[in-house]
């Protein structure tokens, strides 16, 4: 008989990623995942090696919806998601994977790119712009938007192929976008807070890339960030980035006209595969207004409306002091002979004067945001120095977390900022929607205990985002599922246990990830006046978990939770009842049962018998030394009773031997 | 002091003159028997005059009747007989009947001594252990439920 084939060396299924990919640490792909790190994957299932593993960071998570969207229905010309989870990372580290197809060449730039040079005008539009904006046209009819063209981020096996559009969705929308690849009013936002924006976005992204690729090098290379964006609003952007190259008229053209301010004045995808179509179409824009006496704001002089908004974004308390004290509308008035902008200015400032409701500086950053929506259509969400659009509060939170930042972003979000900015722009937003989620957002906020503050906004907003407790050590856990065995494991490290299993990290996670409505126990946590009742609450909650998860025995975290629990036991009167308690709750904690600690501790019924049986205790106790005085009060009547009682025993003896004594008389 | 306590009392003053009555008219119809009487009944006569104003039993009653249980049968053969002073005194001049008489209303004095100490005894042990009992269940609840020492 021939011997059985030997068994794969397949990795613990597990490890896997769902149950199906598997990531080969050994294989890095430097420089191929357009800014994050990537490893080759295998398909244990078809045993193909043709898969890419992109590992996503920590403080920026993947764009779920957009992942679960793609993944289950694939689109050609892009490296759409295919599956994602948890799987050792590098460095012994769990880390969670988006796996694609492995792309079908190296970058078109970059240290793997096969050269630097100029693409010439068939290639780019054979080549690049029609494949990117077919792959574009798909993601627009699936209301997904890709939010990473560049070309690092395109790939294909040789000359003469055409591109594949590389994943985007294993970080936070255009995050990892340069600032000279995205509108003005997407670069100035905070890396996780550009949201998902729109096509239009990743058609500007396309003409800036087609820009690169048409000239060989990247524009206003080693200016910063802060300096690019001052320069595409005061010059607008194809003059910035293409005014003194010489490109051909059809690539200029189209590139102009992919690089217009307004999102709804580029071409769509639809037209610009057909480029010459997309030629034709050209909206002229007018361009800005500009001042010949420049505005000074901080360090910055601005001679337009943008540019004044993004002045007033970087320094929000220089701007508002300009507003209110008037300097802002008299240049408006007299330098760019604005008066309706500058009476609608009047009017927010007016209002803002007469508004005494809250303090200082929330109604001074809710004037600067308004303001420099006013100023400039397109803005995003201006406050504290920070910019984000509604749906990119998430990611900058992520971003954020821990940090002076997200402190800020939290004063917006109870000051409803973004309402605010919505009110001023309801053409950009649907205003009821986005004034219902800030209001929403408020209250998660202003939820009490830990289940509430920024965290909870924080996860909430991230269904994907793994939970920065330090009590779970470098675990990953960004299901709920993951959190019992990380904690079990944690619960082993003596330095962590010094606190409860439940900290304010871990507290928003669990309100954020659970559909039962967990606040109101969270905030009991940080009501309770010991440390026993906050520990008994912990335990509440884990043991909710556990009773989910049908994990059996959770030593570890039993034992943790042991010696801040043992003085609930003091709350017990009775004494044998209260050792054998201690004896059956130590049984329990070396068994791991953390729903029979529960029922020991959390016994209401036994508990008020326990009480009313003392109060009776009490009541006999003095029962009895009311008794006790009234025996020793009661000696004189005594007495008196047994004198009484002696005479009349004597008295009846004497009657009887009378008696006696007289019977025997008459019968004698 | 007979009559203080016959005024003392509610219907004593009638108790009182009846008591004499009977006296005189036993003096009157029988004075030999009256005589025996008065000298074989003087210890409770005497115990009557000198017992503590408001006793709750007058140990002369007692005396009295342990006298009259002992000499009942002489008593009897007196008034079955002759009843003369000769008689009379005959009895009186005998041991054995005012022995009997006087002995019987001795040791009626002497029960009526010891009688009450015993009693009082028998109910201080009884208290005694009654105090114990509730002591020992009153430490076991301390002991219990952790109260504190109740004064």
């Amino acid at each position: 008989m021939a011997a059985a084939p030997p068994e794969p060396n397949l990795p613990d299924r597990g490890r896997l990623i769902a149950g199906q990919y598997a990531v080969d640490l050994a294989r890095p792909m430097p420089g191929w995942g357009a800014g994050l790190d990537c490893f080759t994957a295998t398909d244990v299932k078809s045993g193909r090696a043709d898969h890419m593993a992109l590992l996503v960071r920590r403080d920026a998570p993947l764009r779920a919806q957009a992942v679960n969207s793609l993944s289950a229905m694939p689109i050609e010309g892009i490296l759409t998601p295919l599956a994602h989870g948890p799987a050792m990372g590098p460095g012994g580290v769990t880390g969670w994977f988006v796996i694609t197809h492995a792309p079908p060449g190296a970058p078109v730039w970059g240290p793997h790119a096969a050269a630097a040079a100029p693409w010439h005008e068939q290639e780019l539009l054979n080549d690049v712009l029609r494949p990117v904006a077919h792959a574009l046209e798909r993601l627009q009819a699936r209301h997904v938007t890709h939010r990473g063209v560049r070309p690092a981020n395109l790939f294909r096996a040789r000359i003469g192929e055409p591109v594949t559009l590389g994943c985007a969705w294993a970080a936070p929308a255009a995050s990892l976008q340069p600032a000279i690849f995205e509108p003005p009013y997407a670069a100035m936002c905070l890396p996780g807070g550009r949201g998902e924006g729109s096509i239009g976005d990743d058609v500007y992204a396309l003409g800036v890339t087609l820009l690169v690729l048409a000239t060989g090098r990247v524009p206003l290379a080693g200016m910063a960030d802060a300096d690019i964006i001052r320069r595409k609003l005061e010059v607008g952007s194809f003059a910035a980035l293409a005014g003194d190259e010489r490109l051909s008229p059809a690539i200029g053209d189209l590139i102009r006209g992919m690089l217009a301010e307004d999102p709804d004045h580029r071409p769509p995808p639809v037209l610009l595969a057909d480029p010459a179509a997309a030629r034709a179409r050209r909206v002229a824009a007018r361009p800005p207004p500009r001042a010949q006496r420049p505005l000074q704001v901080g360090a910055v002089a601005v001679t337009n409306l943008r540019g004044l908004a993004l002045a007033i974004a970087a320094v929000p308390q220089e701007g508002v002091r300009q507003l209110r004290g008037g300097a802002v509308d008299q240049w408006l008035r007299r330098g760019l002979g604005d008066s309706t902008t500058a009476t609608h200015l009047e009017e927010l400032v007016r209002k803002r004067t007469t508004d005494v409701a809250g303090d200082d500086a929330t109604a001074d950053g809710l004037l600067a945001t308004q303001a420099i929506a006013l100023l400039d259509p397109l803005a995003p969400v201006c406050w504290g120095g920070m910019a984000l659009f509604p749906d990119g509060l998430g990611g900058a939170l992520a971003g954020l977390a821990g940090t002076e930042g997200e402190r800020v972003l939290g004063e917006m979000v109870a000051a409803e900022g973004v309402a605010a900015w919505a009110r001023m722009r309801p053409e950009r937003c649907d205003p009821v929607l986005v004034r219902a989620e800030a209001h929403q957002q408020r209250q998660l906020l202003r939820t009490r205990g830990c289940g509430g503050g920024t965290a909870r906004l924080r996860y909430g907003l991230n269904p994907v985002l793994a939970c920065r407790s330090p009590l779970l050590d470098a675990a990953l856990v960004v299901r709920l599922a993951d959190l019992l065995p990380a904690l079990e494991d944690a619960a082993a490290i003596e330095v962590l246990r010094e606190g409860l299993p439940i900290d304010a990290e871990i507290g928003a996670f669990l309100a954020a990830r659970s559909e039962t409505p967990l606040a109101g126990e969270l905030a009991r946590m940080g009501d309770v006046p010991t440390r026993g009742e906050a520990a008994l609450i912990a335990l509440r909650l884990l043991v909710w978990l556990q009773e989910r998860q049908r994990i059996p025995a959770l030593r570890n975290l039993a034992a943790w939770l042991g010696a801040p629990l043992a003085p609930l036991l003091e709350a017990w009167n009775n004494r044998p009842q209260r050792a054998r308690l201690a004896e059956a709750l130590a049984a329990h904690v070396r068994a791991g049962a953390l729903p029979r600690m529960l029922d020991l501790l959390d016994d209401q019924v036994a508990r008020e018998r326990d009480g009313s049986q003392a109060a009776d205790a009490v009541r006999l106790v003095a029962r009895i030394d009311d008794e006790l005085a009234q025996l020793a009060q009661a000696a004189p009547a005594r007495a008196a009773m047994a004198d009484s009682v002696g005479h009349e025993l004597v008295l009846g003896a004497g009657m009887t031997a009378l008696t006696l004594s007289l019977i025997a008389t008459l019968v004698m | 002091m007979a009559r203080r306590a016959a005024r003392a009392a509610p219907g004593g003053r009638s108790w009182f003159w009846a008591q004499g009555v009977g006296c005189g008219l036993l003096v009157a119809t029988a004075a030999p028997l009256a005589l025996v009487l008065a000298v074989l009944f003087a210890p409770a006569l005497l115990a009557t005059l000198v017992a503590p104003p408001g006793t709750a039993r007058r140990p002369g009653g007692i005396l009295l009747v342990y006298g009259l249980a002992a000499a009942l049968p002489w008593l009897a053969m007196l008034w079955a007989g002759a009843q003369s002073w000769t008689a009379s005194l005959d009895l009186l001049a005998g041991a054995r009947l005012p022995g009997a008489c006087w002995g019987a209303q001795a040791a009626a004095w002497l029960f009526g001594e010891i009688a009450p100490v015993g009693a009082r005894q028998v109910l201080e042990v009884r208290v005694r252990a009654r105090s114990a009992r509730l002591r020992d269940a009153r430490s076991r609840l301390q002991a219990e439920w952790g109260l504190g020492e109740v004064e």
